[in-house]
């Protein structure tokens, strides 16, 4: 197979662009046509000199396609088989682009190279630049209850809990065709989810051995990406999982000791892992519906896990012991990263000590907070991901370094100091009466984009904010502002500065994933939001205001240039 | 898209033949793969269970084997297996429908408890690539419960005779700055003394007895002490004359130091005097002697 690819002939292939003359925008799929193939008259690059090898088998003098054993020759044929459905699937993408693109051997090399990379969990979509924040489209789900734990998607249906044991099953619009939108000048229109499904809980069964549904406020649910299981998490220790198609308990498990904080399934397979508060990570199999293994090794509650792609690998954060650790199930080990860094300072890189955006002024970053503990993690790729932190931080770290190669500070600002009488029941205040110092804003919701470098952070500044993992993966950037302004509504997204137009409530889980269909390409965030944490009422009665609910925003790609450019040469960060 | 059915089926045959402690994990996988046999299931089922250590450690055979050679041996197994819970009989789960999911062959607590006590066998030792590499340690020890939320580092107690900041003793230099108490030991057996001589409770009377004699033959011995270090003192004097002069220094025998410290005793007592302490210590040598013998032989 690989010699298929190896064998760049340039000097051939420029002697066939001569020959087939002017270009066409459009190829025709059937098998005949692949020896009139047209090119884009572009670059000609030497990377997949071997489509041409298999497409025309006959141009070539010395390839050896009448003497093939049948070994090579069956491999030959589903390779071609291949490459015809990637050429198909490019094509069909590509149909109604306006970008006026050709699918060529670069198209297909980057195909390729993206399946190896998703197989192999690199970053492989550098998607970063591509979209526009500002054009962002908001949408509400229509809730009756609040207090948003969680969310989880399996596109195109989305997965929603809340502290009162309810689970909605919503179903997305599909994405607003581009055409439509660049022909005619109206407005976006915002289309809401449609719920499909809800089951809930009944708080009084909780000494009911039998019952099969959660009976204490549900902190957490994923759902399989291979669309057939959904696990939820809650404080009664529970694991239930349901079939997706009728939300029915399948099963319920019961091995945890404390609550069950995070869950998640490994992308394209049914393994789920599971984190709890007491300290444990367990690993189920899905297929079975059983319990494989037990991890030890947090000295701390377990809040979050992450999944790794292609590897039998995830990753967790033990809150107060601020550590992330990678466990390698197969081998029974972990690596351990530990945080905790606050008072001693960042990395040394001048590319920390800048502010991260707009609100934060230039008196804030002399300051120092210490991490008390990490509350978040993503994964980006294989050997690289984030962790968000109580301290507002927002660190980068690889798998080859102990520390974090990269943090951003105080990632949604300080909160607003404390008025006199809110920070001290005297009357009368002394004259050495010091208001406490405003603390940051933690970073209670954290979610990325498989294998791409976006990576999105929520709290109760009332905003999502976007960042983008530098091309070098040793730094972060701020790429945007989601907030409840958007163009339909008059305001531009991002200017989170007016109040009104800020979420109002605590981001408890962000889910963003990009949504391509028939050549349409959207980003959808979608933000978990209510007026208390979900592991915690800390800031319950602080004024947050609002009761929760949940909100979705579709980004639009940019313009036709840019994509053009980013084609050209990756940007340098 | 020719990717596999699941990319853990792509790890077996790499990790497979590296190490025992994967085997377990490499027989849940197979299994899943060959659910729908059931023919090939329940026979691999009944060598992935046979593959277990004869001691049956359930900890080591993967669960899915477990599961499977259920099946196929039926209830009697489940009854005969010590660790069945006795509510595991009954029904557990009313929403299954779908028939091959098994309740579990031991409780949920105990498997933990045997991944626990399995954990405490878990040597490896890893070494990392450099020391800003994240450590590596085994995920199988599990963690107790104890927190130190403050450390607070045990006292470090120091004994100053073998802190080597504090230095030599000097007994000359100690003598001369706690030479007060010999004065106050003086007064104290003087008023012992005189309370014995008021006291007329018998029982107290032998409390003070004690007292006193402890204290007085500690005086005796201190003093006896004090003779023989002031000879070896004049001794040393007269012999750093010498070696002033240049001749070699001369040491005393501890019996030569006796001898001369007995004499400077006697010189100052008189001849009754002197009788009485010889015949004295010549008593107290008999009496040591006479203990020597054996009581059948003792007149």
């Amino acid at each position: 197979m690989s010699s298929f690819f190896t064998t760049p002939k340039s000097l051939k292939k420029r002697r066939r662009e001569d020959a087939t003359g002017p270009t066409n925008s459009k190829r025709i799929k059937a098998g005949a046509s692949r020896s009139k193939k047209s090119k884009a008259g572009k670059d000609d690059s030497e990377v997949s000199g071997s489509d041409d090898d298999l497409e025309d088998p006959q141009a070539d003098g010395h390839e050896s396609s009448s003497e093939d054993e049948t070994a090579a020759d069956r491999r030959l044929r589903l390779a071609e088989q291949y490459l015809e459905k990637i050429k198909g699937e490019t094509q069909d993408a590509n149909e109604i682009g306006f970008d006026a693109e050709d699918i060529d051997r670069d198209l297909i090399a980057e195909r390729l190279q993206k399946d190896n990379d998703e197989t192999k969990g690199r970053m492989c979509k550098f998607i970063a630049s591509d979209y526009d924040f500002k054009a962002a489209v908001r949408t509400n789900f229509r809730l009756k209850h609040s207090h948003m734990n969680g969310v989880a998607i399996c596109p195109p249906y989305v997965y929603t809990v809340s502290k009162d044991t309810t689970i909605t099953k919503w179903e997305l619009p599909p994405p607003t065709d581009p055409r439509r939108k660049a022909n005619s000048s109206q407005k976006p229109v915002r289309r809401r989810p449609v719920k499909v499904l809800e089951v809930k809980g009944d708080r009084s069964k909780a000494k009911d051995k039998d019952y099969s549904y959660h009976t204490a406020p549900i902190l957490t649910v994923a759902a399989s990406s291979t669309g057939k299981f959904l696990a939820t998490g809650s404080l009664d220790k529970k694991i239930i999982v349901y079939d997706t198609a009728t939300l029915k308990p399948l099963r319920v498990f019961t091995q945890h000791r404390d609550a069950v904080t995070s869950l998640s399934f490994q992308p394209s397979t049914n393994q789920l892992y599971s984190a709890s508060r007491d300290r444990t990570v367990k690993v189920w199999s899905m297929n079975e519906l059983a319990y494989v293994e037990t991890l030890f090794g947090h000295q701390d509650s377990v809040v979050d896990i992450a999944a790794y792609p292609g590897v039998e690998r995830c990753l967790s954060v033990g809150a107060r012991d601020r550590t992330a650790r990678i466990w390698k199930v197969i081998e029974e080990t972990q690596l351990v990263f530990r945080g905790g860094s606050g008072s001693s300072g960042n990395s040394s890189k001048p590319v920390s000590r800048k502010p991260a955006s707009d609100k934060l002024g230039s008196g804030v970053e002399a300051k120092k907070y210490a991490e008390g503990s990490i509350d978040r993690v993503a994964v980006i790729e294989n050997d690289v991901f984030v962790t968000g932190s109580d301290n507002g931080s927002l660190c980068l770290w690889i798998s080859q370094k102990k520390k974090p190669v990269f943090t951003q500070p105080l990632t949604h600002g300080l909160e607003e100091p404390l008025r006199p009488d809110e920070a001290s029941a005297e009357v009368h205040l002394g004259p050495d009466f010091r208001l406490p110092e405003p603390q940051p804003r933690w970073i209670t919701a954290l979610a990325s984009v498989p294998l791409s470098d976006l990576v999105v952070t929520g709290s109760w500044d009332g905003c999502v904010r976007v960042w983008a993992v530098g091309k070098e993966k040793r730094s972060l950037r701020p790429l945007g502002v989601l907030d409840r302004s958007d163009a339909i509504s008059g305001a531009i997204n991002g200017n989170a500065g007016e109040k009104e137009l800020g979420i109002k409530g605590l981001v408890n889980d962000l889910r963003v994933f990009e949504r391509e269909e028939r050549g349409q390409e959207s980003l959808c965030v979608i933000a978990a939001f209510s007026s208390e944490h979900r592991l915690g009422r800390w800031n319950a009665g602080k004024g947050s205001g609002g009761s929760g609910g949940v909100l979705m925003w579709e980004i639009p790609r940019r313009k036709v240039g840019r994509a053009r450019r980013k084609k050209a040469q990756p940007k340098s960060i | 898209m020719p990717r596999s059915r699941s990319s853990s089926s792509d790890a077996p045959s790499i990790e497979s033949a590296t190490s025992p402690q994967i085997r377990r994990v490499r027989a849940y996988k197979g299994a899943s793969d060959d659910e729908e046999m059931a023919s090939d299931a329940s026979s691999e089922a009944l060598e992935s269970a046979t593959e277990a250590p004869p001691n049956d450690d359930l900890a080591t055979i993967s669960f899915g084997a477990l599961i499977k050679a259920q099946s196929a041996l039926g209830k009697r197994r489940r009854r005969s297996s010590s660790s069945t819970d006795p509510t595991e009989d009954q029904p557990p789960e009313p929403f299954s429908t779908t028939p091959h999911h098994p309740p579990r062959p031991t409780h949920p607590a105990s498997s933990e408890a045997l991944e626990r006590r399995a954990g405490k066998k878990d040597h490896r030792d890893f070494s990392r690539p450099s020391k800003h590499a994240p450590t590596e340690l085994s995920a199988k020890k599990a963690v107790s419960r104890k927190r130190s939320v403050i450390h607070l580092p045990r006292r470090q107690s120091r004994d100053p005779r073998f802190e080597p900041a504090v230095g030599r003793v000097d007994d000359e230099k100690v003598k001369r700055n706690y030479a007060f108490l010999d004065s106050y030991r003086d007064n104290e057996i003087a008023e012992l003394k005189a309370g014995l001589k008021r006291e007329k409770d018998a029982g107290k009377r032998e409390v003070l007895k004690k007292a006193l004699t402890s204290m007085e033959s500690r005086r005796k011995t201190q003093q006896l002490k004090e003779q023989r270090q002031e000879v070896v003192r004049l001794h040393r004097r007269e012999e750093r004359a010498k070696v002033a002069e240049g001749k070699k220094p001369f040491y005393l025998k501890r019996g030569e130091i006796k001898e001369r410290a007995l004499k400077e005793r006697f010189r100052g007592m008189k001849s009754k005097q002197v009788d009485k302490v010889i015949e004295r210590r010549r008593k107290k040598l008999t009496a040591k002697e006479r203990k020597g013998m054996p009581l059948e032989r003792r007149g």
